[in-house]
This record gives structure tokens, C-alpha cells and sequence, in this order.
């Protein structure tokens, strides 16, 4: 007993002072403080040797790294060794490490006294989560505080970042609430745990790379060679080099929430990404860095290609921002609710997508190549005959209008029909043809253009107004002008035709030229269609009544201040001209077409003098008028006027004219709506509620559709003689109310065809491709069937999409099979209602 | 004014105190010895009834107890390695902080910054596993020797009591550190807490008495392991498991000596002593042939060790001190050299998101725990409190009068010893060898309801085999101490295996592998 | 052969106690030395002030948390402690001098005492420029009653 006892208490003293002298002698942070002290001063009284440590309560911290490196904000020591030297380059003077300590920056175990222990290399040895971290790993921490903007140290982390936008990681994963949700999340990945994430054990050599730093080793392996994660098998290998693998394991490494006081973080603005780098972001790993679309193999998915011109025709931002807001597809995540994007994120991205059109040839362009009419032809049958009928002639059974009724060629001049070719009518089944090149184009103008019936020659028009007879003139007249003019020319919509300033002041030519050729932007259409005889008759019924007065104007120009002129125009005649003569109750003064043929004195005199049966009354001193003006003053007015013909105010999509919006309403919901959807939003007829569509056309060209109708379609006449005959101000009404009304009232009416035999039709053509799971897109989602567009489905069964499996489905467009267009609203109205 | 005025004032008074104060070193020496070294008869027994160990033990220790391979000094062990881990705990209280935010924190402090911290935190989780081991050593020595026997079935029990609340102050430290391996090992045992769940789930009763989620709350103050759970797991571990164990400790001691000192076989010859200290004054001592006690003048009668004779007798002090004294300083010297050796471990803070895979109990608790991998209620707390019941009930049910104090005195214990540990050996490995190769019923039947899982799993099959094969021995020798040896052996046998299984060849997601090193990098 | 082993045994046998004795006493020794603080949990007693353009004349600066007054007149900047010299109170800059509430010490502008029980003038902290033209107090050193410092160039 005795010897136990004699030989136990040897042991036990002989290790506890072994113990002390380790402590207290030998360990490696006093030799270093004792070289330190040494440099300091001589006699060693300015430094002691003790523990030192750096207290951060607002991280919850105590580094103790200053117990060796005690030199590290003294200048002096910058030509000593490691560990007791200056801390390099100047990061220390604006990261005090009193305020900072140390391994917010470097990680490490801050509390530890050792090398091994503070290092703590070979995580799992020394059971430490965060080793410290070499350059330039050590960047990766800077966004701990360097929220929005990071300080370039090596640029690894910027080129990082760049790479995880450019190959759009978050389209697959999450970060911080937005991001994909086909693969982890990421928002933590820097801190991840090696107990959750480590990487293969067949990569034991990254982890010594990494000098056992397992976060960092996983994070490599995932980007430099994602297949070896057995589970991790969506990841695509993009193929990084071992360059761009390392950038990219840096700026993933800063994915952390970590917490650092509100105080501490460097000014955090929220920087505003552009569209461009949005869908880079959130888009390009399925749908390609240009939009041309990815083929995931690896994910048994095809992401489709975004920049396809046909595709890029027919949709609109609406509907693309609708699909990325909720896709609700099984693969594609809904980017509003689930990926975390802001609607203006949403908006931007659909904006960056539609850039990706290609932009369409000018119209000069298109001028200037001249077109012919027979290859014009040719193409038109080729791409337009699906919808608009061989040659652009009605049949019943198709989707889009005949081209050839005589009021839309009158309407329309050759512009307006490129501006529709090329940019579509958004919301209908009109894409834009952008794609198409300017000779194509040339040649459908030039073959456009040769269904425009021959323009009458003034001479003839002349000689038609000798024989005109104003008996047949007086119910020709009922007949084509009466809905705007009214039934005694005393004027409507249109002004008053029995003034007689009017026929003194108009001679036939100012005639000729406003009722063949039109008025563009009003509501006055070219009647060169009624023939010569007839505009004769017309004529003689205008100016019976009046025969003998007309004199006509001098072409001689009146001179005046236009400045004093603009002033007086805008305090006197735009009350009813509106701004810039743009045309309020009174006529559009400002208009191209009107200022081309009225001369200086022509105005004056209408401004002077008045226009009897209208409104209009003189305005020269002493004719009682609207205001009192001098000679000089109407001179200044009508020589600013003259000025709006080199600068025409813009009417397109403007409201001009005010109305009385709940008349119009009314109106439109009992005629309108059956065909054109509440609120216009669509439904057999086109969705002229839609913005897309009363952007592009004036108030005027609205009115005199209406008025007039469209021979060759269901659009009727709504004028005099019409099936309803509306009057000019109710046209007006309803045309203020589609422009003024509420987003909300579009209507979803859907209403183009019988569902039932849309299912039998969808059955048998449709589902080979498009069930469920299969390669092309399912049709039934409910946030797909919400987003498309009528127009969108109309369009894309009639012309198919190129470059993909989707072909042409109408009669006689050789696609896949043989439908007509009542048998495609059928399927669109089985895909929109079928799935209740 | 002067000294004289002072003097002539109060003479006498001032004169004491100043006599008092030059005898004060002699006084206050006399107040702690108390006597001279005993040069008499009742200066010796003066001495013997001022000393606070001659209370503890009695004046005079038998030979036999000094027998280095009869207690191998196991019990002292215990004692002393719970002496030595109260001083190192007390002094760790300086420095630990139970908070969810510092707990960790502070252990890495006086892991690297406070001196000699590493050394007494280490002291402290060897001495932890030391006693433990020693407790259970010391338990099995108590039965093998049948020294549980008549007059000492209470202080069997009291020794039950006693490993249960060392198992308990164990596993309650564990939690303290707050690291990866303690928050989720005592997230496995609150969960085996809170298991009778299973059975009352199964009896659709839960919604009336929910004895599991009760246990679970009452040890957690939460339903997660979480800032309330280790402000509870702290109190327990530094007041009131502790105060049990001194409580019981106190009883255990007391109780030995109350029962005649320690068993001893009835013949002892020569040889069996070879090796203790001798007395050669002993049989001049007096022997205590008529010692009668008389209590509060209300009874009288003889006391334990009347009759016995002083024979083979030595003094305690020095001897039993200088015994039990070297015990302690052995104990001492082995903790402090294992902790220069291996440090106590101490991984990654708790991470609540991330389970250690796998996550393993400390060792004395990995037999439960592969238990556990059948059925929770029945492998952590029907078997083993049924085994716990089973051992404290030994020496009621074995009242067998035989020779105590001799390692298998009887050649038929030794026999049955042999073929229980033969056939446990067997049943387990069997059973063993059968699950992980063949799984077990949930994974031939997936839809088959918990009850009958936890009813029929490998831990109750074992069990029953182990109650089979005991009552086969009870009826075929007819001696209940050969039963009693039967169900111990295969206690014992399984406890060891059980360890040795889970500890070895349980790699991540519990399942079989040969060695740690085969483990799949996950 | 046996007496060197009996001679041993005595040895051991003698000195037994003592070393048991002798390595208790080592054990507490540690043990005791365990329980001697070694970090004081205190954040950094340097304090950044600023540039000396910062502090013209007749700045009073109040450090509340870090205790510590930081004036400046023509003599240049100075930095007295509001610790308390006789029991630790902290003492309150009145414009005159400091009070202390506790017990009624007082000390002029410059920290003398004027009465109570206080045994000493209130502590003057060094004030340091650093390599970047930024002043700094440094709580961990004291500087002589009345040592103030010029910065300006």
C-alpha cells in the first residue's frame, strides 16, 4: 500500500509541475511577447508578458490572436517576423481591431492560445467549423460587412460573383429569398456545416488542398465537379476551369448570414440590377444566355428558347411577366411568390426579353428597296394566308380579317400596314413580322399596295362634279357621310358641311383632296372607292345651295409673330382645337393632311370670319366672336398654326377628345362586348380594349370603324344606315371609355368556340406532345391557361414555332395537320374553359 | 493617559487577557488535537471518540478487508474518484456560465486561457468515466462475492440508488458543454424520456396522460433541448444529484459499518491473508465479547460484532487511512496522467440544424442505446428499469445463507457462471448477427403497427431468453443464488457486449460496419 | 541484494506519507492557481477621439461609459478619470469640479482634492496621437496631474 501510495504521489507531482513548466515556460506566446518586449525597450517596463485578448461584445467574441501577434497595429515592427510584426498593407487603418477583432475578417478560433488551435486547420481535428482562411478565401468574409458593395482586393470575388450571375446559378438556387428552387438552397453555403456538406470522400485531396478547410473543399468540389456528389446529380457540370471554379468558391464562400451589429455594416444601398443581369441571373441556366434556350439532359428538361423570333412575335410583356410571376409549371419555379422577385424585377426581366427581338427594318428602309407586288404575293400566301385568306379574300372560318375591305384600305395608309406587320397588334392573334427582311417587306407593301383601287385624277373628279346629280348625291350622301356629317350635312362628329364660308372658301380642289385622298389620323377616310360618278354626286349634293359662290383662296402667305401667335392659339382657339390643334369639340386644325391643303388666307379667313352652323364664330374686332382680335393678331395665330405642319402633334394613343365615360360604357357593354370582350379585352373579335391596340390607332381611326364598319368582317356599321345608328358623340364616348377606363374591366371572356368539341380536338391532336411530363409545355396549368393570351394561343397554333417541335396546325399552312380556325378557337376555348 | 493609571484602574482584567493571549498558539492546539498520542488507555479511546474517521470506520478493520483480490479497492475508487470530481467541478463552476451564449465560449476559455483549466477539465471528465466504471466494477464484486446477502440487502439497495444517480450526474454533465456531442446525446436521452409516448400513443391514451411528454418536460422545462434544458441539466449536475450522491454516500459508509464491516468468509486461513498488514498486538486488544448498546435508555441488546473476536484484526488508523489515502492518490495520479494524454473531448458548438451522424452516447450508455435502435420505450426504459428492479430485488428474492466474501465459493456457481455467460454470449450475438443482416419486422412488413414492434424487437427477445434461461436455472438446480447468478451474468454479459457492439461496429445512420475506419464519408 | 530491497522498502515505507502529503499540497497548489483570473473580459481601453482639429479650446467632452472627462484649453487636451479615489463611485463634472455622490468627496477642475474623504487627485489618462494623425486615449496609462498636450502643429 504504502509503495502505491509512495509512487502514485511521485507521478501525480511529477506531472503537475511538468504541467506548470509547460504552461509557463515553454509555451510558444510568451517567447514571441518576450521577443516583442525586447524590441519595445531594453529593461522591459513599457511591456509585460501576459495573456492579451481583444473583447467584442457585439460579436459575442474574444479573439485572442494579439496574444502572439502583439505587433499588429505597431508600425514600428514592420520589419520583424511573423507572428509579432505589423499587420500588412492598411487594412487596420479603418478596421480597428478593437472595434473589429480578428477573425471576423481571417475566421479562426479566435479564443484559442495555440497556432494549431487558433488556425484550426483540419476542421475536423480540431473540431472548429471556421479555419482560418488563406488568401484570396479571406475576400469571402469582406461581405460581412461590405453588403451591397465590395471592396476590390484581388478582383477573385468580383469574378466570382459575375460567374454565379452570368451562368445564372439562382436559377436553380435560392439566395436570400429569390432564386430557384431545383437545387439547395445557398443563402447560408459559407457557413455551412461539415457535418452537413463535406465533400466526397474520393476527393480526400481537396480537403488537404484546402488545408482541411471542409466548407471550402465542398464548395469547390460542387462547382469544379458536381458529379461526384452521388445525391447532387440535377447539378450540371458547366465545365469551369479550375480559375473560374476558384472565383467562384470565393464568392461562394460569402453566402452567409452572419451576424454583425447594424453599425458595422458598410453603407448598404440597394443596388438596382438591370434586366439584362436579372435574367442572366434567375433565367440563363434553363433558357440560355441569349434566349436560345439550353438542353438540360441532365435534367430530362428542355428549356425553351425565349429569343425564337416566332415566339418573341406573339407574346407580350403582360403575358411573359404573368408566366414568370406564378409559372406554377412543375419545373419552372413561379418566380413572383416562390423565387422571391419584385414585380419590377419581373417587368425588367420581360423587358430584357423582348430586346431580344430583332429589331424590324425601317419603313424608309422598306421604301427604299421597292417591292414587287407578284413576289409580295408569294409571300403573303405563304405566311398570312393562314389567317387572312389566300390573297387577303374573306372566307368565313378564319382568324384574321380580310385585308381587302374597302374602309380598311382607305384607312390605312401603306405605313399603318407596316407598323402592324412588323409590331403585330399585341393581344389579338396578329404577331409582329420583325423577322421578316425589308426586300420581304418591300414586296408585301408593293402587293398591299395593289389592292388599293386606282386613285380618282382630280381632272376627273372635276369633270364628275359637272354631271353630278344632287338628287342621287343627297342619298349617296346619307348613305357614306350622313353618320358623321349629318343628315343635312349640319354636321356631327364631322363639321358642318352647309357653312357657307366653307364652299366660299373651299374650292374643289381642298374637296378632292379631303374626300379622295382622306384625312389622316381623323375620322376622315379616303372615299376613293365609291368611284368617280358617285363622289360627283356627292359633290353636287355638297354644294348645291351654294353653287356659284366658292372663289377659292390665294396661295399667298401671311406673315406674323409665331411666338405671339402660339400665345393667343392657346388662350383662345385651343379650348376647342385642343393643344397644338391636336382637336378637341372642334376639328383637328393641327392635322398634316388639312394644313397641307388650307392656304394662309383659308385660315385666316375661318378664324376671322367663322363657320356658319357651327360652333366656330368670327374672331376678328367687331364679329361678336369668341374673342375680339385684331388683323394682326389673326396674322400672328395662323402663322403659328403653319408651324404644327413641320411639327404635327402626336395623336396616336392619345384621348383627345373628352367624353362621358359612363355613357360609353354603357353603350359598349350592350353592342360592343359580345364580340369584343368586356372592356374590349378580346374574345371573336380583337381585344380593342387592349393597351397594345388603342396605342397604335388614332380616335379618329377608331370612330370611322365604327362608323363605317368593316365590309368582309363581323364589324359591322354602326352609323347611319347601319344595323344601330350611333350617333357621332356616343362614338366618341366609347372611344373615350375604352382609353379611360379601368385596367380592371377587361373582361375575361373567352367565349371563341364549343369547349366540348375542343376536347375531342385537344385529344386527338394535342396530347401526344403536350401531356403531362412529356417534352412540350403542359397546357393545363392553371397559371399558364390565366396567362395566355387568346391571341397567344391562336397564333402559335396557327404558325407554329420554328426551330421546335410545335408546327403549324391551320388548313392549308402544310403543319401538322389540317384545322380550321373554328376548330382552333374550339381547342383554345377547351384549354381556356375545359379546365375548370 | 499613562499605563499605570490604566494598570492600577483594571488590573486583573487587563493581566487575563494578556496571559490569555500568550497561551493563545497552545490553546488553540489544544482545542484541534484535542489529546496527546494515546499513552493510555483512555487517551487512546479519547482519541478514538474525537476522530471524526474512527466514526466512519470502525476502530479496528479485519485483515480480510485489506485483501488486495477480494475489493480490489473499487468501492474507494468510486469514493474517491466522486471526491475528486466534486473539487475539479467546483472549481470549473468559476468559469462555466450556463448560457446558451456563453456555455460553449467558456468551456473553449478554460480549455485555452485559465491555468491549468485544460488539466482540471480533463481530471473532470476522466474522473467522470472512472467512476462510472468503477461503481459498476465494484457492483459486480459485491454480487460475484454474494456479499449482498443478509445483513446487507439494504445496503445493496442503497448501492443501486447510488450507481443510478452516478449514471444520472454523468449524463446531466454532458449536456453542460454545449458542443455538437452533447446536444445531441441528451437530445437522445430526453427523447428515450419521453418514449412511454409509444405506448401510450399505441393504447390511443395520450391525449389523457402523456407520462412521456411529462418526463420529457420536466427534464427539458421545454419541449427542444434548448437554454431552459441546460439551466436544468445544471442545477441537477451541481446540487441536486450531488447532494443525493453525499446523502446515499453517507448512508452506503455508515451502513457498512452498522452491518459488521465488510463481508468476510466464515473460515479464513493463513494464506487467504498473505499480504495485509498484521497487528501483532491484536489478540491483547479487548475483544468485544459482551459489548451491549443501550439506546436513549429505551433498549438494550447485543451489537453486531459481539462474539466476534479481534482476531485478524489491526487498527484502522493508520491502516485503513493509509489504505484508502493511497487508493485516492492512485486514482489521482491515473486521472491526471490520462489527462495528459488525451484531452476531454470537446467538438463543434451545437448546431441544433445538424444531428452528428452518428451521434453516439458515452460509452456506459451505448448498450441502451442499441437497444433503443428497436424500440425507444422498450430499449431505454422498460429493459433497463426492469434490470435496474431486477438487481435492487436480488437479495430479497436470494436469501440463501451461503459462505459471502469469496469470489465463486461454490464450484457450481462457478459452473453456471461459465455456461450463462456461454449462452448470453450466444443469444446476443445471435440476435445481433440476425438484425443486421436480416433487418426486423418493420422491414418485411411496413405497415405493421408500433405496438407489436414494440412488444416483439431483439431487446425483448433477448430479455425473455435471459428470464427463460434464468427460471430454467432456478428449477433445475433449485438454488435461487444459482438463479440470482443466471439473470446477473446475463445482465452483465449483455451490458458488455451490447457496449462493445454499439461502440464498434455502429457507424452513421446506426447502421453495421466492421470497423470506424469503413465509415462512409457522408 | 534483500537488504537494499528491505532498505527501499523502508524508504518508501517512511516517505510515503510525506509524498503524499507533499503532492496533496502540489494538487492544491494548481488548483488554486486554477482559480486566479488571468483575461480580465474588458473591451479595449483605447478610445478613438478624432482628429485634434476636433477639440478647440474650451471642449468638455463626457465619456460616460468609459469614465473619463476630456477637456482642452490653452495648454492643449487633457483627460481626467471620473473614478472616485476613495471608493469607486463615479464622480460628476459640475462645470467647477467633480462631486462624488457617495460620500461627499470634492475635486477642483483639474481633479485636486478640495474636501472629503478621498486620498488622492482624481487619475489623468495619456492621451496619444497615433501614426495617422488620430488622437487617442489610452485608460491604461496615467500621465501626471496637469501634464496637458499641445497636437497642434
Amino acid at each position: 500500500m504504502k509503495k502505491i501510495m509512495f509512487y502514485s504521489s511521485i507521478v501525480v507531482i511529477v506531472f503537475l509541475i511538468y504541467g506548470a513548466v509547460n504552461e509557463y515556460l515553454t509555451t510558444d506566446w510568451r517567447d514571441y511577447q518576450a521577443q516583442y518586449a525586447e524590441f519595445v525597450d531594453e529593461d522591459g517596463s513599457e511591456f509585460s508578458v501576459d495573456y492579451r485578448q481583444l473583447v467584442l461584445p457585439h460579436f459575442n467574441k474574444i479573439d485572442r490572436c494579439v496574444i502572439c501577434h502583439v505587433g499588429i497595429s505597431d508600425p514600428n515592427t514592420k520589419d520583424l517576423e511573423n507572428p509579432i510584426k505589423v499587420h500588412p498593407g492598411t487594412y487596420l487603418d479603418s478596421h480597428d481591431p478593437n472595434k473589429f477583432g480578428c477573425t471576423i475578417c481571417h475566421d479562426g478560433q479566435g479564443r484559442a492560445t495555440t497556432l494549431e488551435g487558433a488556425l484550426a486547420h483540419e476542421s475536423e481535428k480540431f473540431y472548429w467549423e471556421e479555419p482560418v482562411l488563406a488568401s484570396p478565401y479571406l475576400e469571402a468574409n469582406c461581405a460581412r460587412c461590405h453588403r451591397s458593395e465590395m471592396p476590390v482586393v484581388s478582383g477573385t470575388y468580383q469574378r466570382g460573383k459575375r460567374l454565379f450571375i452570368e451562368n445564372g446559378c439562382q436559377s436553380c438556387h435560392t439566395v436570400q429569398g429569390r432564386g430557384g428552387s431545383l437545387g439547395p438552397e445557398l443563402t447560408t453555403i459559407g457557413q455551412a456545416s461539415f457535418h452537413a456538406k463535406r465533400p466526397h470522400h474520393d476527393n480526400e485531396h481537396l480537403i488537404e488542398e484546402f488545408d482541411g478547410n471542409l466548407n471550402l473543399a465542398y464548395i469547390f468540389e460542387a462547382v469544379y465537379q458536381p458529379k461526384i456528389q452521388p445525391d447532387s446529380s440535377q447539378m450540371i457540370d458547366y465545365g469551369f476551369t479550375k480559375e473560374e471554379a476558384l472565383d467562384l468558391t470565393v464568392y461562394i464562400k460569402s453566402l452567409q448570414e452572419y451576424a454583425v451589429p447594424e453599425g458595422m455594416i458598410a453603407a448598404s444601398g440597394v443596388v438596382e440590377e438591370s434586366g439584362k443581369d436579372l435574367y442572366s441571373r434567375y433565367c440563363s441556366a434553363c433558357h440560355g444566355k441569349n434566349g436560345k434556350g439550353t438542353n438540360l439532359t441532365e435534367l430530362g428538361k428542355l428549356g425553351p428558347a425565349l429569343g425564337n423570333p416566332q415566339f418573341l412575335a406573339i407574346v407580350d410583356h403582360d403575358f411573359l411577366s404573368a408566366i414568370i410571376d406564378g409559372s406554377g409549371s412543375s419545373v419552372m419555379p413561379a418566380w413572383g411568390s416562390g423565387g422571391g422577385l419584385s414585380k419590377s424585377d419581373i417587368s425588367k426581366i420581360a423587358d430584357h426579353v423582348l430586346t431580344l427581338r430583332k429589331d424590324a427594318p425601317s419603313y424608309k428602309e422598306v421604301l427604299l428597296v421597292g417591292g414587287e407586288a407578284k413576289y409580295g404575293r408569294t409571300i403573303f400566301n405563304a405566311n398570312c394566308a393562314g389567317c387572312h385568306g389566300i390573297d387577303g379574300r374573306y372566307e368565313t372560318d378564319l382568324i384574321g380579317p380580310t385585308l381587302r375591305s374597302p374602309q380598311l384600305l382607305s384607312l390605312f395608309d401603306n405605313e399603318k400596314f407596316y407598323k402592324t406587320i412588323v409590331h403585330g397588334r399585341a393581344g389579338t392573334a396578329m404577331p409582329g413580322w420583325n423577322f421578316l427582311s425589308k426586300q420581304d417587306l418591300g414586296d408585301i407593301m408593293a402587293y398591299v399596295e395593289s389592292w388599293r383601287e386606282k386613285q380618282i385624277s382630280y381632272n376627273s373628279f372635276a369633270s364628275a362634279i359637272q354631271y353630278g346629280s344632287s338628287k342621287r348625291g343627297s342619298s349617296l350622301f346619307y348613305d357614306n357621310c350622313a353618320a358623321c356629317h349629318g343628315n343635312n350635312k349640319e354636321g356631327g362628329v364631322g363639321p358642318s358641311l352647309n357653312s357657307k364660308e366653307l364652299h366660299t372658301l373651299a374650292d374643289n380642289k381642298f374637296m378632292y383632296n379631303t374626300i379622295v385622298k382622306g384625312r389622316r389620323n381623323t375620322a376622315m377616310s379616303s372615299y376613293n372607292h365609291l368611284g368617280k360618278k358617285a363622289l360627283g354626286d356627292i359633290m353636287a349634293y355638297l354644294r348645291s345651295g351654294f353653287r356659284g359662290t366658292t372663289k377659292g383662296t390665294s396661295k399667298k402667305k401671311i406673315v406674323g409673330s409665331e411666338f405671339n401667335g402660339k400665345y393667343l392659339f392657346e388662350r383662345t382657339c385651343a379650348q376647342c382645337h385642343g393643344q397644338s390643334g391636336v382637336g378637341l369639340n372642334g376639328p383637328a386644325i393641327g392635322n398634316k393632311d388639312f394644313l397641307a391643303l388650307a392656304s394662309d388666307e383659308f385660315i385666316w379667313k375661318m378664324a376671322a370670319y367663322g363657320r356658319s352652323g357651327t360652333q366656330m364664330k368670327g374672331n376678328l374686332h367687331g364679329q361678336n366672336g369668341t374673342s375680339d382680335l385684331s388683323k394682326y393678331e389673326l396674322n400672328d395665330i395662323v402663322a403659328y398654326i403653319r408651324t404644327l405642319e413641320k411639327n404635327p402633334p402626336q395623336l396616336n394613343g392619345i384621348s383627345t377628345i373628352p367624353g362621358d365615360i359612363d355613357n360609353g360604357r354603357a353603350v359598349f357593354d350592350d353592342m360592343c362586348s359580345q364580340c369584343h370582350g368586356a372592356g374590349g379585352g378580346g374574345g371573336n373579335g380583337p381585344g380593342i380594349g387592349k393597351e397594345g391596340f388603342l396605342a397604335s390607332l388614332s380616335d379618329g381611326f377608331i370612330v370611322a370603324m365604327m362608323m363605317s364598319g368593316r365590309d368582309g368582317t363581323e364589324m359591322k356599321k354602326f352609323g347611319r344606315g347601319g344595323i344601330v345608328e350611333l350617333d357621332g358623340n356616343t362614338a366618341m364616348n366609347i372611344v373615350y371609355y375604352l382609353r379611360n377606363k379601368d385596367k380592371s374591366e377587361i373582361g375575361k371572356k373567352y367565349l371563341v368556340g364549343t369547349p366540348q368539341n375542343g376536347k375531342i380536338l385537344y385529344e386527338s391532336q394535342c396530347i401526344q406532345c403536350h401531356q403531362k411530363g412529356s417534352f412540350a409545355p403542359d397546357l393545363m396549368r392553371s397559371a399558364f391557361v390565366k396567362a395566355a393570351p387568346v391571341g397567344y394561343l391562336q397564333a402559335t397554333m396557327s404558325l407554329g414555332r420554328h426551330q421546335t417541335a410545335m408546327q403549324s396546325m391551320i388548313r392549308g399552312n402544310a403543319g401538322l395537320t389540317e384545322l380550321s380556325s373554328k376548330e382552333i378557337n374550339d381547342i383554345i376555348s377547351y384549354i381556356k374553359m375545359g379546365k375548370e | 493617559m499613562s499605563n499605570t493609571e490604566e494598570k492600577n484602574k483594571m488590573p486583573s482584567g487587563i493581566e487575563t487577557f494578556l496571559t490569555n493571549l500568550k497561551h493563545l498558539p497552545q490553546s488553540f492546539k489544544d482545542a484541534t488535537v484535542r489529546h496527546g498520542p494515546p499513552s493510555s488507555n483512555r487517551a487512546a479511546s479519547q482519541s478514538v471518540f474525537s476522530n471524526l474517521f474512527l466514526h466512519i470506520h470502525s476502530v479496528r478493520t479485519h485483515r480480510y478487508n485489506f485483501k488486495k483480490t477480494f475489493t480490489m479497492g473499487l468501492g474507494i475508487a468510486s469514493a474517491a474518484s466522486f471526491v475528486i470530481l466534486a473539487i475539479t467541478g467546483i472549481l470549473l463552476m468559476i468559469y462555466y456560465k450556463p448560457s446558451l451564449a456563453e456555455a460553449y465560449n467558456s468551456i473553449k476559455d478554460i480549455h485555452f486561457a485559465v491555468p491549468g483549466g485544460r488539466l482540471i477539465r480533463n481530471i473532470h471528465r476522466w474522473g467522470a468515466h472512472i467512476m462510472v466504471a468503477g461503481v459498476f466494477l465494484h457492483m459486480v464484486r459485491v454480487f460475484m462475492t454474494g456479499s449482498y446477502r443478509h445483513p446487507r440487502q439494504f445496503n445493496w439497495v442503497v448501492g443501486m440508488i447510488l450507481f443510478a444517480v452516478t449514471l444520472g450526474l454523468s449524463f446531466t454533465g454532458y449536456l453542460l458543454p454545449w458542443d455538437q456531442l452533447a446536444y445531441w446525446a441528451t437530445t437522445i436521452g430526453a427523447q428515450i424520456a419521453g418514449s412511454p409516448v409509444e405506448i401510450t400513443d399505441a393504447l390511443g391514451i395520450t391525449h389523457i396522460i402523456d407520462i412521456g411528454g411529462l418526463q420529457m418536460r420536466l427534464l427539458l422545462g421545454a419541449d427542444i433541448v434548448g437554454e431552459e434544458a441546460l439551466v436544468r441539466f445544471y442545477f441537477l449536475h451541481c446540487i441536486l444529484l450531488p447532494l443525493v450522491l453525499t446523502t446515499f454516500i453517507g448512508v452506503h459508509f455508515w451502513r457498512i459499518r452498522k452491518d459488521g464491516g465488510m463481508s468476510r468468509p466464515s473460515v479464513i486461513t493463513e494464506e487467504m491473508l498473505e499480504g495485509t498488514p498484521i497487528d501483532e498486538n491484536a489478540e491483547m486488544a479487548f475483544p468485544t465479547k459482551n459489548k451491549t448498546y443501550g439506546l436513549m435508555c429505551l433498549v438494550k441488546g447485543d451489537s453486531n460484532n459481539v462474539k466476534n473476536s479481534v482476531k485478524n484484526t489491526v487498527q484502522s488508523w493508520p491502516n485503513l487511512f493509509n489504505y484508502e489515502m493511497a487508493i485516492f492518490i492512485l486514482v489521482l495520479a491515473i486521472l491526471i496522467v490520462l489527462s495528459y494524454v488525451s484531452d476531454a473531448p470537446l467538438k463543434e458548438a451545437a448546431n441544433p440544424a445538424v444531428p452528428e451522424n452518428p451521434a453516439k452516447a458515452p460509452w456506459y450508455f451505448l448498450g441502451l442505446q442499441e437497444l433503443v435502435s428497436y424500440s425507444a420505450f422498450m430499449g431505454g426504459v422498460a429493459i433497463p428499469g426492469l434490470a435496474v428492479l431486477g438487481l435492487m430485488l436480488i437479495p430479497f428474492l436470494d436469501k440463501t445463507r451461503n459462505e459471502s466474501g469469496l469470489w465463486f465459493p461454490d464450484k457450481n456457481e462457478k459452473s453456471v457462471f461459465k455456461s450463462t455467460v456461454i449462452f448470453s454470449s450466444i443469444v446476443i450475438l445471435a440476435t445481433l448477427v440476425f438484425t443486421v443482416n436480416f433487418g426486423w419486422l418493420r422491414n418485411w412488413f411496413p405497415q405493421i403497427p408500433q405496438l407489436i414492434i414494440v412488444l416483439i424487437n431483439p431487446g425483448t427477445i433477448i430479455t425473455g431468453l435471459f428470464v427463460w434461461w434464468s427460471i430454467r436455472i432456478l428449477k433445475n438446480t433449485g438454488s435461487t443464488r444459482l438463479g440470482a447468478m443466471a439473470v446477473f451474468t446475463c445482465f452483465l454479459v449483455g451490458f458488455v457486449i451490447l457496449t462493445y457492439f454499439a461502440y464498434q461496429h455502429r457507424g452513421p445512420n446506426w447502421d453495421f460496419y466492421w470497423w470506424p475506419s469503413l465509415w462512409p464519408a457522408h | 541484494m534483500d537488504e537494499k530491497k528491505d532498505s527501499r522498502r523502508n524508504f518508501i515505507t517512511k516517505f510515503a506519507p510525506a509524498t503524499f502529503w507533499g503532492s496533496l499540497a502540489v494538487w492544491g497548489g494548481s488548483l488554486l492557481k486554477f482559480t486566479m483570473p488571468t483575461l480580465l473580459p474588458q473591451e479595449s481601453k483605447k478610445i478613438k477621439l478624432g482628429m485634434p482639429s476636433d477639440f478647440p479650446n474650451g471642449t468638455t467632452k463626457i465619456f460616460e461609459k468609459e469614465r473619463v472627462v476630456l477637456f482642452a484649453d490653452d495648454d492643449g487636451l487633457f483627460a481626467i478619470s471620473t473614478t472616485c479615489t476613495h471608493l469607486g463611485c463615479v464622480v460628476k463634472w459640475t462645470g467647477r469640479g467633480f462631486d462624488c455622490p457617495c460620500h461627499g468627496s470634492k475635486f477642483d477642475a483639474q481633479g485636486e482634492i478640495i474636501q472629503g474623504p478621498a486620498p488622492k487627485a482624481l487619475k489623468w489618462f495619456k492621451i496619444e496621437k497615433l501614426p495617422s494623425g488620430q488622437l487617442s486615449l489610452n485608460l491604461d496609462k496615467t500621465v501626471e496631474s496637469g501634464v496637458k498636450e499641445q497636437f497642434y502643429v
